[in-house]
Order: C-alpha cells, then sequence, then structure tokens
C-alpha cells in the first residue's frame, strides 16, 4: 500500500472523515499533512467555479507527492494526498469512496456535514485503500 | 488426504450491512397511495407540532430540504455520473429534468425567468403530488403543501453551493387558464460566483 493521507472535507471546510499512514514531518509543525490538505483546499475551491467533471485530478505538489481531488455531487471535497503515479487508481478509489459515502448520506439518521463515525464506513475505505492504492 | 470438517454453526445468519449492498441502479417506484398516505400523515404530525400557517409550511419545507439534499447524490450517482452544474441555468435545468423525473417520474411542467429580477427563477408544476391528495379548508386556504417540493429544491440548491434567499411555493392562477399553477419561486442571493 502506497502512502497517503485521505480527507474528506465538507462545507465550511469541516472534516467529515480522514484515514492514512502517511506522517509527513517537518521541524515543530506536527500534523503536516493536514496542513498541505488544507492549504490545497484553497485550489480546489478555484477549480470548482469553473469544473464541470467530478475527478479534479491533480491539483496541487508538496515535495515529491501530489493532491488529488474529487468532488461529489453535493460538493464534499475527497482530497488524496499521495505519491502515487497512476490516476486511474485514484480514481477508482475516489469513485468507491463515493458510492460509500452516498450509502452513508442515505441514512436519515446520519446528520448532513458533520463527522462520518460509522465503523464500516471507516474499514471499506480503508479497504477501498489497499485494494486500489498500490504504488 | 485432509478433509476438513465444516461446522455450521448453529444456524448463524449472514445478513450483510447495507454499506456493502449494491446501490440500486435501475428506476426504483414507489405507488402514489403509499407516497399519499405517508405525506398526509407528515402533513398531520406537523400540524400538531407547529401553531401558525408558516411554521407547518417551514416544517414541510425542513422535511423536503432534507430529502433534496440526500437523493443529489444519489439521482446524480444514478443520472449523470460525474458531472457537475456551474451555472443557474445549468442547475436549474437539471432540477427540472432529472431530478423531478427522479423524484415524480415526470420532468416540471416549466422552468422560467421572472420579468422583474434578475435574480428570480420559477419552477411551475401543474399539479405537484403533494397537493393532489391534501384538502386545504377555506379557513387556510393559502397553505401550499407543495412547500415540501419548495423544500426539495432548496436542499438541491444547497448541496450544490447555489446560494439562495428564499425557494417558496405559490399558488398562481394564470389569467388565460382556469387551472391553478403551482409555482416554485427561487430568489438566487446576489453573491453567487456563476451568475448566467
Amino acid at each position: 500500500m502506497a502512502n497517503f493521507l485521505f480527507v474528506m472535507v465538507g462545507k465550511d471546510d469541516i472534516p467529515l472523515y480522514q484515514t492514512g499512514n502517511l506522517v509527513l514531518q517537518r521541524e515543530g509543525i506536527s500534523h503536516m499533512g493536514q496542513f498541505v490538505v488544507h492549504s490545497s483546499l484553497d485550489v480546489i475551491e478555484e477549480l470548482l467555479l469553473k469544473a464541470n467533471t467530478m475527478n479534479l485530478k491533480i491539483v496541487d505538489h508538496y515535495e515529491d507527492y501530489n493532491i488529488s481531488a474529487f468532488v461529489t455531487a453535493g460538493n464534499v471535497k475527497l482530497v488524496l494526498l499521495h505519491d502515487l503515479k497512476n490516476d486511474e487508481s485514484v480514481k477508482a478509489f475516489f469513485l468507491a469512496v463515493n458510492e460509500y459515502y452516498i450509502k452513508i448520506l442515505l441514512n436519515p439518521f446520519y446528520e448532513i456535514n458533520t463527522p462520518i463515525t460509522s465503523p464500516y464506513f471507516g474499514s471499506r475505505v480503508r479497504n477501498a485503500a489497499k485494494r486500489h492504492l498500490k504504488p | 488426504l485432509v478433509f476438513l470438517v465444516k461446522m455450521s454453526g448453529g444456524g448463524a445468519k449472514t445478513t450483510s450491512h447495507f454499506i456493502d449492498k449494491p446501490l440500486p441502479k435501475g428506476k426504483t417506484e414507489v405507488s402514489l397511495s403509499a407516497f399519499s398516505f405517508l405525506f398526509g400523515e407528515i402533513v398531520n404530525y406537523s400540524q400538531t407540532r407547529t401553531s401558525s400557517l408558516d411554521a407547518l409550511e417551514d416544517r414541510l419545507s425542513d422535511i423536503g430540504w432534507s430529502v433534496g439534499y440526500r437523493s443529489l447524490d444519489l439521482i446524480v450517482y444514478r443520472e449523470k455520473p460525474g458531472k457537475r452544474e456551474t451555472k443557474i441555468v445549468s442547475i436549474l435545468t437539471m432540477i427540472q429534468n432529472t431530478i423531478w423525473k427522479a423524484l415524480f417520474g415526470k420532468t416540471a411542467d416549466s422552468l422560467e425567468k421572472s420579468i422583474q429580477s434578475e435574480s428570480e427563477y420559477m419552477i411551475i408544476e401543474n399539479t405537484p403530488i403533494t397537493n393532489r391528495y391534501i384538502s386545504v379548508p377555506n379557513d387556510r386556504s393559502h397553505l401550499n403543501c407543495a412547500a415540501f417540493v419548495a423544500g426539495v429544491v432548496k436542499g438541491v440548491l444547497d448541496a450544490t453551493d447555489f446560494k439562495t434567499e428564499s425557494v417558496t411555493a405559490l399558488n398562481h392562477l394564470d389569467e388565460g387558464s382556469r387551472i391553478p399553477r403551482t409555482v416554485i419561486l427561487i430568489k438566487f442571493a446576489n453573491d453567487n460566483p456563476t451568475t448566467v
């Protein structure tokens, strides 16, 4: 499995879900990965004004890593910090997560735009990462 | 030879979790009577918990909002996967055609732009299914159960980040015809980045 950090961001930049095995180090700054993902949100939001597709592919770079993004129909941003070269596998991962997210959304007890706490969702997303995000 | 004997664990059921069930991709239909019963109960339930007609309409609108917001993702996944809209006219056309067809089995009767105001649009539906079987007594004649439908539209627009000031349902009597039409009036806020 490749090194990656996956974050789902809802409206008003609220993080809905996060998983990954990537630990970026920087002196004095912990959680550098989240910092990088957060700073790429500006780029993503600008792309959203014009993009007619959900898959935005690679939107930003940080050192050796790429940041790919995918936007759901309800404008939830799926952001992946990774070092893969293969665009297709990232797209397949995003499509799988999108399907799981739709199922969560269809649950009327899930409050919209709140963190997703379902352990089933978490395990399915991690499995999808194992399946698709291979170096 | 090694024989592997499998022990059946006393009638254990293998139920699959909803997250593993595939999303139904085909058209799913519900009978009009089932919906009307359910909606009638929703109106009744909301009525006992609100003190004014406006609050009742707001309640119905909120319920519709949740329906619109959530079903948007599913409808787009089924009908227009991978696509998103960035312009007002395109999102309204998508609502009139795709969303209406998925929820009501038909496209909305018409989509119009208001002459009076730059940021007002109207989706017109001759008899929304919410109003067909709800009888409104004369003393409450300005109640419009299509507030539910207005809520659905608002939910879709909120999900897709098109800011609206209000989405309301109005009864409108066209001068020429005798058929009252229901108009969903959508007022967009002025700070939408993509207006046309």
